[in-house]
């Protein structure tokens, strides 16, 4: 024994799942245990980490808790793929009341009824990336050829992207979500887009269109219209936001279903009657934003028998709070029959996902459709060697090669 | 039963117009909610706690 001080190391961020599709063990005891205790990040930040479904709900509500970080570095994955280009702020790194109305200006675009609007296209566009997999001999990427398009057309179609500039603004989302891309070329493609996307706002100033950068363009807040940086700020956001999420989530679903055969078998049986329901329970099941949802103390929060101190950094971990026992029972059960259960993988609070009726669509369509056209779907690699996305912020798969 | 809605906290997630269309709906100015029917019926009542509990901001209360 040395004379050194003993030190009370913090415990490292629970990250190793026992299987792809259940979180960290460490997270069911510590709801028992520990259900607010503070831990350190990989880049040797630390942090409080809450994994009960309600305590999670309740401090993603609390408006003591911020989620504006541009002071200070937060609990984050070291070695992230981040663009290392600083985006401009946007919605997510904004508190009220700034946030207030700009979050009015995106939900007001992406209500139940305008997505509902919208459906035609997205089946549209889903129908014509099955055709392109069906073109293939097997086995193909479903990743490449069907999960990540999906979003990023979507996309184009609300923010009003031109026809003729669609396969360009696919290349450089290609590069920025691709497995083998370097940084060098993640931080090219992004600040490309950038520039795409000021040119975009800058056109549609002058000639608006019937797509939400256009509405965003003209509109205004607290008496005047949005800058050109802020509107680019917004384009990105909602390229950014729903783009690896989704494509990343219809990826994990293809693959749950294909490995829980009664479920897939109830889906293809009545897809109109049991869609939504699986897409429920499948958000509920997967949480993509694996690691949590990272927020900033400015007041001292006591909760259960922790105070959060003001300056505090907290995360709320979504994938544990979505298999609190005390929330949903069984929750670590894929169950697509079971009465809605709550979830949270959108989040909670005035910062919920503004883009998840969008998303619940987009997966929706894209499992029936492809699951409709391929009976015969399946792996063509062992699953043992399916590349999933354990180190990302987003979780998912990096390639999913099928056959059928 | 009765219910209000607190538009203030309103965040315009609309997931209470995508569980109980029958009682809600989304403002196309704002996406912030609308009370369609301020005294629904009876049978109603777990539908509106389920669109309750699940409002992100708990703009949503069940009277009687």
């Amino acid at each position: 024994m040395t004379a050194e001080t003993v030190h009370t190391e913090l415990p490292p961020l629970p990250t190793t799942r026992p299987n792809p599709f259940d979180p960290p063990a460490d997270y069911a005891r510590l709801r028992e245990e520990a259900p607010i205790s503070r831990h350190v990040w990989p880049n040797g930040v630390e942090a409080w980490l809450v994994t009960r479904h309600a305590d999670v709900r309740a401090l993603l509500s609390d408006t003591r808790l911020s989620v504006n970080r541009f002071a200070s570095p937060p609990p984050s994955l070291s070695l992230g793929r981040g663009s290392g280009v600083m985006l401009p702020k946007s919605l997510i790194g904004m508190d009220p009341p700034e946030h207030t109305p700009r979050r009015q200006l995106y939900v007001r675009e992406l209500t139940v009824r305008k997505i509902l609007r919208l459906k035609p296209r997205i089946e549209a566009i889903v129908d014509s990336l099955v055709d392109d997999v069906a073109r293939h001999d097997p086995p193909v990427d479903l990743v490449e050829t069907f999960c990540q398009p999906i979003p990023s057309l979507v996309i184009c179609e609300l923010l009003g992207v031109p026809v003729e500039d669609r396969a360009d603004f696919q290349k450089h989302t290609q590069v920025i979500l691709g497995v083998g891309s370097d940084a060098g070329r993640v931080q090219e493609a992004t600040l490309a887009l950038m520039d795409f996307m000021r040119e975009l706002v800058e056109y549609r100033r002058r000639e608006p269109g019937d797509d939400i950068l256009s509405r965003l363009a003209t509109a205004e807040v607290d008496g005047g219209p949005l800058s050109v940086e802020e509107l680019v700020g917004h384009g990105m956001l909602l390229l950014i936001a729903g783009h690896e999420t989704t494509a990343n989530m219809i990826a994990l679903s293809v693959i749950t279903l294909l490995s829980h055969p009664p479920a897939l078998a109830a889906l293809r049986a009545d897809p109109a009657g049991t869609a939504a329901r699986a897409v429920e329970e499948l958000l509920r099941y997967h949480a993509v934003i694996q690691f949590g949802l990272v927020r900033k103390a400015t007041a001292d929060i006591p909760i259960g028998d922790v105070m959060i101190r003001a300056g505090d950094w907290v995360v709320c971990s979504l994938a544990s709070a979505n298999r609190d026992g005390r929330a949903c029972p069984h929750a670590d059960q894929l169950d697509i029959h079971r009465p809605p259960a709550r979830q949270v993988s959108f989040g909670h609070g005035v910062h919920q996902c503004a883009g998840q009726n969008l998303a619940r669509v987009e997966v929706q369509v894209a499992l029936t459709r492809l699951f409709a056209r391929f009976p015969n779907l399946r792996p063509a690699v062992p699953f043992d060697s399916l590349p999933f996305r354990t180190d990302a912020w987003v979780y998912g798969l990096r390639e999913l090669p099928v056959t059928w | 039963m009765r219910v209000a809605v607190d538009i203030d906290r309103c965040c315009g997630s609309g997931q209470c117009a995508l569980t109980v269309p029958e009682v809600f709906d989304q403002s196309q100015e704002t996406g912030l909610v609308i009370l369609l029917d301020a005294e629904p019926p009876a049978g109603l009542r777990p539908d509106l706690e389920y669109a309750a509990d699940r409002c992100p901001s708990q703009a949503l209360t069940l009277l009687d």
